[in-house]
């Protein structure tokens, strides 16, 4: 198929494999890959295991479920009980636990919550129940920020008033810079992430080569993408140079997409702050509506409890997702808390990196743990 | 299962085995424009069948051209030039 078995070919990965060991030169090398899909692919394609050990991927923020705030999801489901509302959501919201529920559960206590593919759909749900308020749970990254945008002024020009939107949509460099900013960050490089990159496109990076001194690639989301954009960061590391490249030129270009940019700056403006699951409060990291489109904010119209609400006080997902431990070394990992039934995001949406490690990396965890122990017993010898 | 929950993986082509929600996560899904709609509207084609798409966002869309599809709005073009298999090339 094409697009998709060029990226997967055993010989090349093979190759460029060996081209990575030997660039490298065994020095050890922390990769951050910060979106949840590159995560994905890692695990599912058991890249960490033919990855020379002295590679070690780190696993980042950049899946938007993981790190949205318990409480805001305590606000969406007391959105979505109101009275005569029908609340609108992408699917892998359904299963997040809030403090008490999630929203499948209050769903299956009646109240009307509906899944959709796009807000655009949640605007034809609307359409079609003049009488009653419908609400979009807008969440997610730079990728998804557009599609709200493109549907809140859709929604000014067709009138539809009874369309409302609780917007969670965070921004991918705020984030990079709040953990950039941590004295706990131990990293080498980062690979971007493509489709995030696709909107901003790659100038927004350059502060973390010029300032922070790391080299960037933007990867795109096959296993030879994700492969090819590590050995661009070890050749960058290996050659003392420190830029932005862009390994995903297929699909994103430097100015990104302009007309997205320019949507999302006509209907939303940056919050003056926002929590993030494992981060803390970032400053300007997310958005909300600008006041014209104030008649769309749900925030503005419905009374929402605002609560924060700490996190399940077993569940790592914070260290989690600044790369301090592994999955498996927390507490409740593959125990109390599974893809069936998580205690913390990481383990609900299928990009978290504790249910990519549930799912796919039981071989690294096992090599990883046999790393821990081996120099232990050698000292004990 | 749902069609916009789907068993994919990467860039939103249909395969694997895997659910992943393709609006959640940092995918774009392949689509090829089938037909112009009205007003920045257009019907293109990915594994799943035809579906109606944004196209608001991306200049000089034609039918036949293969754009990245997130949340129902497409949001690139998919570049038939690819340094990258130049690059693969070189490594065979």
């Amino acid at each position: 198929m094409k697009y998709m078995d060029e990226y997967r070919d055993r010989d090349l990965v093979a190759r460029v494999c060996d081209e990575i060991d030997r660039v490298s030169k065994g020095q050890p090398v922390k990769i951050m890959e910060v979106c949840g899909g590159h995560t994905h692919v890692i695990f599912k394609y058991g890249l960490e295991d033919v990855l020379p050990p002295n590679i070690e991927m780190v696993h980042g923020p950049g899946c938007p479920v993981c790190v949205l705030p318990m409480g805001r999801i305590d606000d969406a489901m007391a959105l979505a009980q109101t009275p005569g509302v029908i609340f609108t959501t992408f699917a892998d919201m359904m299963r997040v636990p809030g403090s008490q529920q999630s929203l499948i559960d209050i769903k299956a206590q009646g109240a009307d919550v509906r899944f959709v593919y796009s807000p655009l759909d949640a605007l034809k749900i609307a359409q079609q129940n003049s009488e009653r308020q419908v609400i979009f749970f807008a969440i997610g990254f730079d990728t998804t920020t557009p599609s709200t945008a493109v549907t809140i002024a859709r929604a000014q020009a067709l009138g539809v008033h009874n369309f409302k939107v609780f917007t969670n949509h965070v921004m991918l460099i705020p984030a990079l810079q709040a953990l950039l900013d941590s004295p706990e960050l131990d990293i080498s490089g980062f690979l971007a992430p493509g489709h995030v990159s696709m909107v901003i496109g790659m100038n927004p990076y350059r502060f973390i080569a010029q300032t922070y001194e790391k080299p960037v690639v933007v990867a795109g989301f096959e296993p030879l993408d994700v492969l090819q954009s590590v050995l661009m960061v070890v050749r960058q590391l290996s050659q003392d140079i420190r830029q932005v490249e862009n390994q995903y030129s297929r699909v994103v270009s430097p100015e990104g997409n302009m007309l997205a940019q320019q949507m999302i700056a006509k209907t939303m403006e940056p919050r003056e702050e926002f929590e993030w699951r494992g981060l803390g409060t970032i400053p300007h990291s997310a958005l909300r509506l600008r006041p014209e489109y104030a008649a769309f904010d749900a925030e503005a119209h419905f009374a929402i409890p605002g609560r924060h609400v700490p996190d399940h006080p077993a569940c790592q997902c914070g260290s989690v997702l600044r790369g301090r431990i592994k999955p498996w070394e927390c507490g409740v990992f593959g125990t109390a808390c599974t893809p069936e039934k998580p205690i913390g995001t990481c383990m609900v949406s299928a990009e978290g990196a504790c249910a990519a490690y549930y799912n796919y990396g039981r071989y690294s965890m096992a090599r990883e743990r046999e790393q821990l122990v081996h120099p232990l017993v050698k000292g004990d010898e | 299962m749902s069609p916009w929950y789907v068993p994919i993986v990467s860039m939103g082509q249909q395969r694997g085995d895997d659910p992943i929600c393709v609006t959640c996560a940092d995918v774009a899904e392949i689509m090829t424009i089938e037909a112009m709609g009205v007003e920045g509207e257009a019907y293109a084609r990915s594994g799943f069948g035809v579906r109606q798409i944004d196209i608001s966002l991306v200049a000089d869309v034609v039918v036949g051209q293969q754009v990245l599809v997130h949340g129902g709005v497409a949001l690139g073009l998919l570049s038939p030039k690819d340094p990258t298999r130049f690059m693969m090339e070189e490594q065979r």
